[in-house]
């Protein structure tokens, strides 16, 4: 399944608010995007889908992994290409778990790729 | 910050300096806002609790960024993380320490490229790994 590709405009102040969040000082987030900003921007997307699908039950996050290729900077722009690589499902504690697997490719404005990452989700059929 | 890191200085076992973070319920807001994770999970106590939490609980991302910026202060420069890979095993309560751990796993050239594999992980207050990781950086070389 692949969703339609998301444009997302990076803003200095984004990269800022972030670095801060994290509480990380260091002087090259005032300009460059650390590492894990577009992952949260890439799950941001995932997230809001999954909102809409997940009636009940829990969501957690299972594993991150990311190759990066280039460098994102304040003034870019990035077009995220997701896709819900794989779906499997296993007996839990909480009923039936079900492990999500959505691919990410993360392209600049000059369409060269960046980054790619693998985030993997879990929905879990009761809470608690 | 800390003078830029050269392969050559770096030993094969050595631990990378730790870095010790400690979440408030203020921070989850500022990430939730800055990364626009919205699961109440991480804000919302009642919602939390609904879950069979005992709270609040501190964003698997939030920690795998301190995982990260673990290894760019301790880079001193913008190196270069090639490859991130993390697993979430555990959950961090705001309030409580996190400390963010790592170490040297291996050496290589490849390409041209001079990376370096390193282990790293999160540690709550009881000494349990809450996240795992694995990261491959390429530094500069003098050679």
């Amino acid at each position: 399944m692949d969703w339609e590709p998301l444009r997302y405009d990076v803003e200095r102040g984004a990269l800022r608010r972030f670095a801060r969040a994290v509480g990380d000082p260091n002087p090259l987030w005032q300009d460059m995007a650390p590492p894990t900003f577009i992952l949260a921007v890439g799950l941001e997307q995932v997230e809001q889908r999954l909102w809409g699908m997940v009636s009940s039950g829990a969501v957690i996050h299972g594993s991150t992994e990311a190759e990066y290729y280039g460098t994102i900077r304040a003034g870019d722009t990035i077009i995220i290409k997701t896709k819900l690589a794989s779906i499997r499902e296993r007996p839990g504690k909480r009923g039936k778990m079900v492990f999500l697997a959505f691919d990410a490719a993360y392209e600049n404005q000059k369409q060269v790729l960046v980054a790619r990452s693998r985030q993997t989700i879990i929905v879990t059929e009761k809470a608690g | 910050m800390a003078k830029e890191l050269y392969f050559e200085d770096v030993a094969v076992g050595s631990e990378i300096p730790s870095l010790l973070k400690q979440p408030t319920t203020c921070q989850l807001v500022m990430w939730a806002g800055a990364s626009g994770d919205f699961n109440p999970i991480h804000y919302d106590k009642d919602f939390a609790r609904s879950q069979g939490l005992s709270g609040v609980i501190v964003p698997g991302q939030l920690v795998t960024s301190f995982l990260v910026q673990l290894v760019t202060d301790w880079l001193g420069g913008p190196g270069g993380l090639r490859k991130l890979s993390c697993s979430y095993r555990g959950m961090s309560y705001p309030g409580e320490a996190v400390t963010a751990r790592g170490n040297v796993n291996k050496k290589y050239e490849e390409s041209g490229d001079h990376l370096v594999e390193c282990r790293l992980w999160a540690e709550n207050p009881q000494g349990e790994k809450t996240v795992t990781a694995t990261a491959v950086v390429s530094l500069p070389s003098r050679g």
